[in-house]
């Protein structure tokens, strides 16, 4: 058995700089999946950006593993989706049990508009995600990661942040023009800078046991409430890479935590749920708490912050990785025509308002699960199993069965960057404020020309648009009947894209001058 | 996730977080499950927050006295 292993791959030190003052335009603190990918994506852009690791190895644990359609996109964008997919174990289907009860009271389908290039989650183990990353970012060419190199002091000004670095070898001050803190919950970067992060702590105890065993099981994310073998409590199943399975286990809140982690407490758990005869070794063991807390706001001066470092959730949903890289989605185009002087710095508080508003619904969604979950009443325990007793039978129950929301897409309705639609669209195709929906062509997928650029994504319409706005017509491209329908463009209609892949605004009998305005408008940041 | 082919104007999120509110506002503990299985079934039928509320407050949430022909056809 492996108790534990702190480290997945030795990263050798970046050296001590000859300098004792450095500067850059771009850096990032935490080489996280969330700081890594954000490199990778200012990296595309043609940015130089420096990241920032106290550690000299990927850590091991698996903590984050399972990675949503929406993040699969994104991944997919920067390079490495195909990766992840072909490494991962790929899923669709979650079932939910109740009590001793063999067949499912409910399943549900993480993808139900089928014929897009991502599943709807792929499962992979952090580390190995993080491995990806790591020489995703070493091919861009633009990506500098200082492994061993901890941000000791921090001074936040409206032009630059000057960072004080400490090395294995001594220590050196370095400037940014843009400082992104990626550097996870326990933020050094809002511990510096004096941040609240304010927020509801749940009083439950959670067992994580990562096992590697032989088992013909399908890849499915089944949950259970209220099992024989965690009475009144509940548990989790999914499936990983190279034969490894993710059991999660409700303890409660008043445990003993030495007795609660021993191997011979956890057999019973484990058994308990796969059957006596079950061979397997144990991976990787911790007992989590969970919080949902979420700073103010995410953007202070010259530091941004994304990911856990801006925002927790319970792990009900996954939505802690997925929402940072939803983060890092919003806000990597935004800051690079910033830097590039394209763009208002206005622009950067449409990512501090989208961010929030995703974190919001993250935190309220995984609330709302944690609620069904971990009854706090008797009164409530009653109602939660009313709900499951009802579900088999009855239709409209299954829709409270909250097993954890996965995540999806954020859509952004009501932000400054979505322009109300002025036509009737009956409530079909995709609205200002939603992400694109993938759809085959005849040499690949809609996504994948969808990357990085603003796209006017048009049937028919040949109206001029910005130099800077790519146009894609679907009229003159063969086996586009499905990315047609799905945006419910009629014949002449065009919708304006922004670099991550919503909607900007979109027309049935687009004008030139719409375009223009529209894109003005992000580029601005701000209405006129 | 929608409720509205039910006839009912809220996500069913939504819906569960108001009814939990209004069950910890009224105090009742004692909760019999046939009660809360009525109370789903009418609550997720009602359109607007006051018929819920009206919902609520009809039914015995502390009567354990179910007729026991009503919690059989449930």
């Amino acid at each position: 058995m492996a108790a534990n292993p702190p480290v997945w791959r030795e990263m050798t030190p970046f050296p001590q700089p000859d300098q004792s003052e450095l500067e850059a335009e771009l850096v990032i603190v935490g080489a996280g999946p969330i700081g890594l990918a954000l490199a990778i994506d200012l990296a595309l852009r043609g940015q130089k950006v420096v990241v920032l690791e106290k550690r000299s190895h990927i850590a091991a644990g698996s903590r984050a593993i399972c990675y949503s359609k929406r993040s699969l996109d994104i991944l997919d964008r920067l390079g490495v989706g195909e990766a992840v997919v072909e490494r991962g174990v790929r899923w669709e289907v979650g079932k939910v049990f109740w009590g001793a009860v063999r067949d499912p009271i409910y399943q549900f389908d993480m993808l139900p508009e089928k014929q897009q290039k991502m599943p709807g989650f792929v499962n992979l183990q952090q580390y190995v995600l993080e491995e990806t990353l790591v020489e995703r970012a070493r091919q861009t060419g633009n990506v500098e990661i200082r492994w061993g190199h901890e941000v000791v002091g921090l001074k936040n000004g409206e032009c630059r942040a000057l960072l004080d670095v400490q090395t294995g070898q001594g220590h050196y001050r370095q400037s940014a023009e843009w400082l992104m803190a990626c550097d996870g919950s326990r933020s050094k970067i809002r511990r510096l800078l004096g941040l609240e992060f304010d927020g509801k702590i749940f009083e439950d105890n959670f067992l994580i046991a990562d096992i590697k065993m032989d088992a013909d099981r399908p890849s499915e994310r089944w949950f259970w409430f209220d099992p024989p073998f965690n009475p009144g409590r509940t548990a989790l199943l999914h499936k990983q890479p190279d034969n490894v399975w993710r059991l999660d286990f409700q303890l409660g809140w008043d445990i003993d935590r030495d007795q609660a982690i021993r191997p011979e407490t956890i057999a019973d758990l484990i058994k308990g749920m796969l059957g006596d005869d079950i061979q397997y070794d144990l991976v990787w063991t911790s007992i989590y708490t969970f919080q949902c807390r979420r700073m103010a706001s995410f953007v202070h001066d010259r530091v941004i912050f994304a990911g856990d470092s801006a925002h927790l959730v319970s792990p009900f949903g996954a939505r802690g990785c997925n929402g940072g890289f939803a983060d890092i989605d919003n806000l990597a185009w935004k800051l690079d025509l910033v830097v590039k002087g394209a763009a208002a710095a206005a622009l950067l508080a449409t990512y501090n308002s989208e961010a929030v508003q995703a974190a919001e619904e993250n935190i309220l969604n995984s609330t709302r699960s944690t609620n069904f979950i971990t009854p706090r009443s008797e009164a409530a325990i009653v109602l939660r199993n009313a709900v499951l007793s009802l579900a088999k039978d009855n239709a409209f129950a299954r829709s409270f069965v909250n097993s954890g929301r996965l995540a999806t897409a954020v859509h952004f309705h009501s932000s400054l960057l979505s322009i109300p639609d002025c036509d009737d669209w009956n409530g079909l195709g995709i609205a200002p404020g939603s992400p694109a929906i993938d759809a085959p062509l005849a040499d690949g997928w809609l996504l994948e020309r969808l990357r990085g650029k603003f796209v006017f994504l048009t049937n028919g319409s040949a109206i001029p648009v910005p130099p800077q706005v790519e146009e894609i017509d679907l009229a003159a491209l063969s086996n586009a009947g499905l990315a047609i329908e799905r945006f419910a463009l009629p014949y002449g209609a065009g919708t304006l894209l922004r670099p991550d892949q919503y909607v900007l605004g979109r027309w049935k009998a687009p004008a030139s001058n719409d375009i223009h305005k529209a894109w003005q408008l992000a580029m601005a940041g701000r209405r006129p | 996730m929608n409720l509205s082919e039910q006839g009912n104007a809220f996500d069913s999120d939504e819906l569960y977080e108001m009814l939990l509110e209004l069950q910890s506002r009224s105090g009742s503990e004692h909760w019999p499950l046939v009660s809360a299985k009525l109370l789903l079934i009418l609550a997720s039928r009602v359109e607007d927050k006051e018929t819920l509320k009206r919902v609520f407050d009809m039914a015995s949430l502390d009567d354990t006295s179910v007729d026991p022909s009503i919690e059989a056809r449930i």
